[in-house]
């Protein structure tokens, strides 16, 4: 890391608005990304929990299709906003800031392993550990999300100064 | 970071993994035979894979087999050779092809799968397949002195069958009839369709096998199932995990025996007339589940794929349960142990092979991919008496694996003109025959099809007349009436290229 940056953050400690780094035009970036892991992860839950009750396979492969594109995507969401913690102090000082790093990982921890799991053939893909962790998923991602909305509405990160 | 999630995952890890490949100490060997011992399912999270890189035979290589025994390439440079089979006049038939292309893939799993499956294989040009080569040996030295291609552009045949001036192939989705008399070498006759069978666009197991029933009127056709275990849907698995029996003379077909996960080897015992097959069991449940067997298959009996495995063990994946068939599955009758691949069965009996392989079942075994230690890559012989397995498997042809790189893998088996065992090495794109040492041959061919009619014992080639054609059993009795419904398990349409006319 430059020092350049690192003075940049120093001078703004105490700026209500901490700015992102991962930026395009001045909008950042990893709020728009989540939005992909957050849907596929509770629509999977709901296509998991639609095939244990119907038992109709189609149900499964949906879930792992929405399993596979939001880890994918969650990773990508996942690299621009470590940029942002990373780079950016006032981010990282942020109270709510590292439960939800840390709550984040633990979500695309419990998505890969709930992929391995649905990578199984027929009902044990999905009953009982795909429906467990994919419901898993879901309860700590309602945490880290409203963390997330916390760091934006509370502490106004990526809010305009002006 | 790490130890927080290891923290929080461990308590859903622990039942998940179960410790991944903990058969590593497993002695195999304890599921070959009639009693295999059967350890609970262990699925791991990451379904264990290992594929042997094809890196086929340097010139001079061969493969390795006991004392008493010699092997030379009878035929080389094929492109893919899946079975061998001999006419009653001597004359092998090489099917070589490949897996029908396009098959839908309806989860991420498949589509990785297929790409890592692909890189193992290797890129490189591939010679055109699908296509059924005869072999002649003209002076029985056990040599080929002439070659030629019967017949090619045909849909991933398998199975093939001659008796009364017809050749019968197992195109992957129909039996086709080509009229064809012993002693020629081309085949310029368009095929009708004496069958319809279950084809595309899955088609998982596409191999169909043929084998003719000893009376000379029925054929029977082997049809894998469409998944591992049910995964696509119960209806995608129609007709299939089964062996049909199909009328000659009518084109009639019904199931014989069903709950047969990729039945291959379809073989009729030449002193018992029992119909004998290699099935390959499902996969993913572990390194030692599920054995794959040899049975005899009794008829309208169900060996119950997909619900359970080796008579009534329950498999969990197939949902909803069905205890009412699980109680009625037959359990095998002989394990090879687990992924080995068996797909080839020739009986040696009235071959010219040495005493301590006179009387058995040759398997070709094309050797696993689901096992992190390489299962199966070998030619096995089991030991009859009375017409069943007596003894334990044996090794009989080896050095298929060079570390981990096979030069070549097994499948089809056969008893040649003279005798000998033949061996179809798919990626190694050779036929290999092995032969007792001392060079002794039988009196006279006896062809695979052991039909015991006097129509096909004609023999010689030339000889053979026109064919008694005796379409003998032309009314079906009420016994062989189809149960049941044709509706139920024949696929509405026919192959691609025929049209409904075309069929008789």
């Amino acid at each position: 890391m430059s020092s350049n940056l690192k003075e940049y953050g120093m001078a703004r400690t105490h700026s209500p608005h901490p700015e992102p780094t991962a930026v395009i035009a001045g909008h950042p970036i990893h709020p728009m990304l989540v939005q992909f892991p957050i849907v596929c992860f509770t629509l999977a839950l709901v296509t998991d929990i639609t095939y244990w009750q119907t038992s109709n396979l189609m149900w499964a492969e949906f879930s792992a299709w929405l399993l596979l594109a939001g880890i994918a995507l969650g990773v990508l969401a996942a690299v621009f906003g470590l940029i942002d913690f990373v780079f950016n102090r006032d981010i990282r000082n942020a109270r709510p800031a590292w439960p939800h790093a840390i709550g984040n990982a633990i979500v695309l921890v419990l998505a890969f392993l709930n992929n391995l799991v649905h990578a199984r053939d027929g009902w044990t893909a999905v009953v009982p550990w795909g429906l467990t962790l994919s419901a898993l998923t879901v309860a700590v991602m309602l945490v880290t999300a409203w963390l997330g909305a916390s760091l934006v509405q509370v502490h106004g990160v990526g809010v305009r100064r002006s | 970071m790490r130890f927080v999630t290891a923290v929080v995952a461990s308590p859903f890890l622990f039942p998940l993994a179960g410790c991944g490949e903990s058969g590593q100490d497993f002695d195999v060997s304890q599921q070959i035979g009639p009693d295999p011992v059967l350890p609970e399912p262990n699925p791991g999270l990451l379904a264990g894979m290992k594929i042997a890189e094809v890196v086929g035979w340097n010139e001079g290589e061969k493969p390795t087999v006991p004392e008493g025994l010699q092997v030379t390439a009878y035929a080389k440079d094929l492109a893919h050779p899946r079975t061998v089979h001999t006419l009653p006049n001597g004359d092998v038939l090489v099917v070589q092809s490949r897996a029908p292309s396009g098959k839908p893939m309806p989860r991420p799993k498949d589509v990785i799968r297929s790409w890592i499956m692909s890189m193992a294989k290797g890129g490189g040009p591939k010679k055109e397949t699908n296509l059924i080569t005869l072999l002649r040996d003209t002076d029985r030295d056990g040599q080929v002195d002439e070659r030629s291609d019967l017949l090619t552009g045909l849909n991933s045949p398998f199975g093939v069958a001659w008796i009364d001036g017809t050749l019968y192939v197992a195109a992957t989705d129909a039996i086709l009839a080509y009229p064809y008399q012993l002693g020629e070498t081309s085949i310029s006759a368009q095929p009708t369709v004496l069958a319809p069978l279950p084809g595309g666009p899955i088609n998982h197991h596409w191999t169909k096998d043929l084998a003719l029933s000893p009376d000379g009127k029925f054929l029977f056709a082997s049809v894998g199932s469409n998944s591992n275990v049910a995964e696509r849907g119960l209806e995608a698995e129609k007709g299939r995990a089964a062996i049909w029996q199909v009328d000659r003379s009518t084109g009639a077909a019904r199931v014989y025996a069903s709950g047969l996960r990729n039945p291959n080897g379809l073989n009729f015992h030449p002193e018992t007339g029992v119909l004998w097959t290699v099935v390959n069991e499902r996969d993913e449940l572990g390194p030692n589940l599920v054995p794959d067997y040899l049975t005899s298959v009794q008829k309208d009996a169900f060996y119950g794929w997909p619900w359970s495995y080796y008579g009534t063990h329950v498999d969990k994946r197939v949902h909803p349960p069905r205890p009412d068939l699980v109680e009625k599955a037959v359990k095998p009758d002989y394990a090879l142990s687990s992924h080995v691949a068996a797909l080839g069965l020739a009986f040696s009996l009235n071959s010219a092979m040495p005493e301590p392989y006179a009387n058995g079942a040759f398997i070709g075994e094309h050797g696993s991919w689901n096992r992190s230690a390489f299962n199966g890559y070998k030619v096995v012989y089991v030991p009859f008496q009375n017409g069943k397995p007596a003894g334990k498997a044996r090794d009989v042809v080896t050095g298929f694996l060079e570390g981990d790189k096979a030069r070549g893998r097994p499948v089809g088996v056969a008893i040649d003109g003279t005798g000998a065992l033949l061996v179809a090495d798919d990626v190694g794109n050779t036929v290999w025959r092995v032969a007792s040492v001392d060079g002794s041959i039988t009196p006279s061919p006896i062809g695979s099809d052991r039909v015991q009619v006097s129509a096909q014992l004609s023999g010689t080639r030339g000889e053979v007349s026109a064919g008694t054609n005796g379409r003998t059993g032309q009314g079906q009795s009420t016994e062989n009436a189809p149960k049941p419904s044709q509706t139920d398990i024949a696929p509405a349409v026919l192959p691609q290229g025929f049209a409904s006319e075309n069929n008789r």
